[in-house]
């Protein structure tokens, strides 16, 4: 085997071993409850806004929590022969596009890069009575 | 009779490094390939009956979120130039209609020389990170391939299956949010317009700078991000309207896109206070500018009722109408709508108002304002909202003047000496994203933050700005993809024929590509341009050989190949 392939294979094993890895901020979030206090879920029935049911609002978060994923925890530098430093990201550090229903029936549209962007555009607030 | 500046021009070529040509496109550009990442029945495969709409023939749901998403794609494949296949794997997934999408570099490399056939130069700067797609653009060949994992994915994307995206090719998009735009802004952050610098702690990624993190400039300090210490790039996140993008080419362009007219709220003094605010704006009421408002500000007070429990929220006739008559307005947000605010304050004889976050949104961010459909009608003042932080400070000085008005003379979205400022809002928490223009330029731009529903297809000057800032990242234009950017380049459409050719007669004679981006044929070819007949060019064409065979490129066999080939040639 090549010395590049066992350096992609390296690489493959510090992706995985990295996807396995939840950041200690990621974990401080998934165990926090949040609460919806703006209405932004568009009924389909009615097509009137309402708030995120609790349920809503916790797979928001965590689908935010993913995909706002900035941690460098797990991720490691590979460096090849000839001294190119390479490192596999992906799935982090992700520019995410928001939206939220205005009053006048149209969609307001934000793109954020953190967690706390994200949870302030969408009016999630953590529920400090449940902690 | 051979041209002295041709002469010349060869005479400097013999220093200068020189390769075989290979075949290569004469018009080059990116090719971007979507990979469907989607399982058979969802997202891009979703088999859902759609009636084509805005030129996207597509006739299933699915098929016209490929055609969409790979239009995006080919409009920036035919913008930018690279050698390198730029690979995007794309997801449409149950998001909710929340979380329209994503996107991002799937790698990143630095320390990068030029590896590619051709002249690319590789990483700018050392310990500099670079996403995948420009650091193979600059390497000229395929870095994951280096690692052994070809073809890897440079970018990855994801957008929401739920949401109802607009996805006609026309931009035609009505009330609907067109997805053409959005994965245009997406794909330019995975083009690498974004820095890797954590926004909630300052800190490089992984202990290096990041190339779009050199141009970023803090004007309260004079220095980039590169050079600056973890607390200070915090801190450089959150100062609205101070940093900016030092890049040459979205400065050389800004005047073609950003409009004089910079909207803002400054505070004169007193001195402690004094400065550019953050602002929000109102749905309802004039502009700002519409009049340029400059006054006192004075604190609303109205009765604490069942309308507003305080004297401060302004949800009721204000009980010193007479000191605010003809100043702005200091009103504190929550009760009442922002649009009952502003209209007791009209009532009042105020020139402006400016409405501060309550404790409710003590971290907020200074909110837009919408109308309620009733008292925004009657609104005939400008309208802005500021952080509580903000508010309080100016709470608590004596004689405040500020401005609600329009510098003429500032390019609405660049600094004063004309450069595009950066989105670096006050935090609602740690973390802000810097990796945008700012959302006070105009014309409106891409890769502001929000996606405004003026936005064309088109992202260079003279309608956009997201072309400069890739360019000066390092996306160099090189339409012949010898690796030479293109305003340096000696044949911007170079020749590369394997074998020199002259007329109908192939020399067998290789052709060479030299460092400053002319291969042996694009000279011959200059000389013939030059020559004013058949004995100029058989002259030319015999100093540019004894000068190649000299400096050893050629043998004295391919230099009578060649030289006898120009005689033959008529």
């Amino acid at each position: 085997m090549t010395s590049a392939r066992l350096l992609a294979a390296a690489l493959s094993l510090v992706l995985v071993f990295a996807w396995s890895q939840a950041s200690a901020q990621d974990n401080q979030r998934r165990n926090k409850k949040y609460v919806a206090t703006r209405a932004i879920k568009v009924d389909q029935q009615t097509g009137t806004v309402r708030l995120p049911t609790p349920q809503e609002t916790q797979d928001l978060v965590d689908s935010l929590i993913e995909m706002t994923n900035r941690s460098t925890d797990g991720l490691q530098v590979t460096t090849l022969a000839n001294g190119i430093k390479a490192v596999n990201i992906d799935g982090r550090f992700q520019s995410v596009m928001l939206a939220r229903p205005s009053e006048d029936g149209t969609w307001e549209m934000k793109c954020v890069a953190t967690f706390e962007e994200a949870t302030e555009f969408l009016g999630l607030v953590e529920d400090k009575t449940q902690q | 009779m051979i041209t002295k500046p041709v002469h010349l021009l060869f005479a400097s070529l013999l220093v200068l490094a020189f390769l075989t040509t290979t075949s290569r496109p004469a018009f080059a550009a990116a090719t971007i390939v979507v990979v469907n990442n989607d399982g058979p029945g969802e997202g891009f495969n979703d088999p859902t009956p759609a009636a084509p709409v805005g030129g996207n023939t597509g006739t299933t749901k699915g098929e016209q979120r490929l055609i969409a998403f790979r239009h995006a794609a080919e409009i920036w494949g035919a913008t930018l130039d690279s050698p390198v296949t730029i690979i995007v794997r794309a997801a449409f997934d149950p998001l909710g209609a929340n979380v329209l999408g994503s996107a991002g570099p799937s790698s990143v490399f630095s320390d990068f020389t030029g590896l590619g056939p051709g002249f690319y130069p590789g990483a700018e700067f050392p310990a500099t990170w670079y996403g995948s797609a420009l650091a193979d653009k600059r390497a000229g060949v395929d870095l994951a391939a280096l690692e052994g994992a070809p073809n890897f994915r440079d970018i990855s994307a994801r957008f929401s299956s739920d949401f109802n995206f607009y996805l006609g090719l026309d931009n035609n998009h009505g009330a609907l949010n067109d997805l053409v735009t959005v994965v245009l802004h997406e794909l330019g952050h995975g083009l690498n317009f974004l820095t890797f610098v954590d926004p909630s702690t300052g800190q490089n990624f992984l202990g290096q700078t990041d190339i779009f993190a050199r141009h970023l400039v803090d004007d309260s300090s004079g220095l980039h991000w590169n050079q600056m210490t973890d607390a200070e790039r915090l801190a450089s996140t959150t100062r609205f309207g101070r940093l900016y993008w030092d890049g040459a080419n979205v400065t050389g362009d800004i005047p073609q896109v950003l409009v004089f007219g910079n909207p803002e709220v400054r505070v004169f003094g007193p001195a402690a206070i004094a400065g550019l605010y953050q602002f929000g704006t109102a749905a309802f009421g004039p502009r700002i500018g519409n009049p340029n408002v400059l006054a006192l500000v004075v604190v609303a007070q109205d009765a604490a009722n069942a309308a507003g429990p305080t004297t401060t929220d302004g949800c009721t006739a204000f009980t010193n109408a007479a000191a605010i008559a003809g100043k702005i307005a200091l009103v504190e947000r929550g009760t009442c709508g922002f649009a009952v605010k502003a209209r007791n304050a009209t009532n009042a004889g105020a020139s402006a108002v400016i409405i501060y976050n309550n404790a409710a949104n003590v971290n907020a961010a200074p909110p837009g304002m919408a109308d309620d459909g009733v008292n925004g009608a009657f609104v005939t003042i400008p309208t802005v909202s500021v952080t509580r932080a903000d508010g309080l400070a100016i709470l608590g000085q004596a004689l405040v003047s500020a401005g609600i008005d329009v510098d003429p003379a500032v390019r609405a979205g660049a600094t004063p000496a004309g450069s595009a400022r950066l989105y670096a809002p006050f935090p609602v928490a740690p973390g802000s994203s810097v990796s945008h223009y700012d959302t006070v330029a105009f014309k409106n731009l891409l890769m502001e933050p929000a996606i405004n529903p003026d936005l064309t297809h088109r992202v260079k000057a003279p309608d956009d700005l997201t072309l400069e800032l890739l360019r000066d990242v390092g996306w160099f234009a090189d339409a012949d993809l010898d690796g030479v950017a293109d305003d340096a380049d000696c044949s911007v459409h170079s020749n590369f024929a394997p074998t020199i050719v002259i007329g109908e007669e192939d020399t067998g004679v290789a052709n060479i590509l030299f460092n400053n981006g002319c291969t042996t044929a694009d000279l011959i070819a200059q000389i013939l341009g030059d020559a004013k007949n058949h004995g100029e060019f058989v002259s030319g064409i015999s100093h540019l050989t004894n000068d190649l065979r000299d400096a050893g490129v050629l043998t004295s066999a391919d230099k009578s190949a060649i030289q006898t080939a120009a005689a033959h040639a008529k």
